[in-house]
């Protein structure tokens, strides 16, 4: 091809251009231009519904500093009260109560499990139905049910099987009447449909298992312990590209008296905590290539009583700010900002009644229907 | 290391800059363009201007600098230099929608990152109350080309719309 002509280059580029420069802004951005005018409103919504414009925006996003475009949301099964927290402000001196905005996303489960979060998209579990939604967009969608009997839901994840280009969810379920037989299904968006997986770990249902599952390096994580005998704990995980389970991360050392109770993303890796039963909370990152040659730093160390910390099942670590805070959920109140520099603490009630659960998200434009059916916003 | 032939490039005001071909290179239209044997002469660039050629040159200079084994600058250094080069009383915004076009034109990729990158920057988190006078045209798809100079207007006149 001839280079293009002078005359033609205004109206060729210029819109590839425009496109280009609003892939770079952030989603809560876009958003807001709806309300510009008619105009910007049928841009936005075109761009919005475009798959390969919300997946350059995610690319785009992914290939920055995710800080500023992190938020935790939390929510409890016992309220109907879904909140999001935009974390990095608490560390800027922020007393603004909006930093914790009460998030009312019109679902139609009243009282739901946050199962977990992947690229922008939250997954939530009530009386065995999943939905999921993108708290930035506000789109939702509920998914079909397995048709697994079921009494009891043992563990369940959800995350995005690169190979594939799928998002994945995998529940573990178990029937009343045939305790000892533990089920797994996994649903596939692109197929739209449950299949069952060979569970291998069938001696496991002596033991816990903490019911949301981390989604990290292609593969979702769920931390096993038993707090009656003196089993060993471990990171039982399953590929999401494979379809397979694996047991292989070991947890690291702990002193004795101490209990590791939970998983989460530190970055672009896994951390394992523990929680304040003892005089210490303490956790560790695992490297990004986890995968049989791993091995575990320490993140942080909190010394309880000098900080306050009373003892609490809910206390837990739940993601770090840009200056090196860490952010942890304490009791079902509040959140607290730790510096490890100087072991100092400062406190941000949530006004919530009951202890909660999270997951850490980014605001993204990708619609829970993934381009193919219509979506409800 | 490619031999270190001329490149003579003329902007559309007739302004002739003579330069490296590897910094000329940097440009994957001048590239084809060499390698469809249209440089003998002058390349001309009717979209162009001198003012904006200079700097665009400046960059790419900087940029093959850059790799080169002896004078090697690590990537902070650089990234520092790119952001020292668009800093916007550098360069006022309409020479940086005239980066863009210009880095679009002769398809320099890590320019034009750079320069859509700060578009965006300018516009985050000025947004809101906008009046819509500003932002006061119809818009059809034929007519996108007017949503850029807007959006020129109403990034240049930003600080009417903060509260």
């Amino acid at each position: 091809m001839n280079g293009p002509s002078a005359e033609t280059m205004g109206d060729i580029f210029t819109e590839g251009i425009f496109i280009d420069i609003l892939s770079r802004l952030p989603a809560k951005s876009l958003i807001r231009f709806k309300r510009v005018s008619k105009g910007w409103r049928s841009l936005i919504s075109d761009l919005i519904s475009d798959p390969s414009f919300v997946k350059l925006h995610l690319q785009r996003l992914k290939a920055r500093d995710l800080i500023p475009s992190q938020r935790i949301i939390i929510g409890s099964p016992c309220d109907n009260l879904l909140q999001t927290v935009d974390y990095e402000t608490l560390d800027h001196g922020s007393e603004d109560p909006l930093v914790v905005v009460p998030h009312s996303i019109e679902v139609p489960c009243r009282k739901p499990c946050i199962v977990g979060s992947c690229d922008g998209l939250v997954c939530l579990l009530e009386s065995g139905i999943f939905l999921i939604c993108n708290p930035t967009t506000r789109e939702y969608r509920e998914l079909p049910v397995s048709d697994i009997p079921r009494d009891y839901e043992l563990f369940c994840g959800f995350g995005y099987d690169p190979r594939s280009d799928d998002y994945k969810i995998v529940e573990g379920v178990v029937d009343y009447g045939n305790w000892e037989n533990w089920e797994v299904a996994r649903f596939s968006f692109k197929s739209g449909s449950w299949r069952r997986i060979q569970f291998p770990y069938q001696e496991l249902i002596h033991q816990q298992v903490s019911l949301s599952g981390v989604y990290w390096n292609g593969a979702l994580h769920w931390y096993v312990y038993d707090l009656i005998s003196d089993k060993k704990s471990m990171i039982m995980s399953f590929d999401l590209s494979e379809e397979r389970f694996h047991w292989e991360l070991p947890v690291p050392e702990v002193d004795v008296g101490m209990t590791l109770v939970g998983l989460g993303i530190h970055g672009a890796s896994l951390f394992i905590h523990s929680g304040n039963y003892g005089p210490r909370m303490e956790a560790w990152i695992m490297d990004e290539h986890g995968r049989g040659g791993g091995s575990w730093t320490k993140w942080f160390s909190i010394d309880c009583t000098s900080v306050n910390l009373e003892t609490g099942v809910g206390n837990a670590p739940l993601t770090y700010t840009r200056s090196g805070k860490v952010v942890l959920r304490v009791n079902s109140d509040r959140m607290i900002l730790f510096n490890p520099k100087n072991n100092s603490c400062k406190d941000y009630p949530i006004r919530r009644h009951d202890p909660f659960q999270h997951a850490i998200y980014l605001e993204t434009l990708v619609s829970p229907y993934l381009g193919g059916e219509t979506s409800r916003i | 290391m490619a031999s270190s032939r001329k490149i003579t490039l003329r902007s559309s005001d007739g302004e002739s800059f003579e330069v490296e071909e590897a910094v000329a290179v940097e440009s994957q239209t001048i590239k084809h363009m060499i390698e469809d044997d249209c440089a003998d002469n002058a390349i001309p660039l009717p979209n162009v201007t001198s003012k904006i050629l200079a700097k665009v040159i400046e960059y790419c200079k900087k940029h093959v600098d850059a790799s080169k084994a002896e004078d090697r600058v690590n990537d902070e250094d650089l990234k520092a230099w790119d952001a020292a080069f668009i800093k916007v009383d550098q360069v006022d915004q309409a020479t940086l929608f005239d980066l863009i076009l210009a880095a679009n034109y002769l398809n320099i990729k890590s320019l034009l990152d750079l320069t859509c990158q700060t578009v965006a920057d300018m516009i985050k988190g000025n947004l809101f109350p906008v009046r819509n006078e500003w932002l006061n045209f119809t818009f059809s798809i034929a007519n996108r080309e007017l949503v850029l100079v807007c959006l020129t207007e109403w990034v240049a006149h930003r600080r009417l719309f903060c509260s």
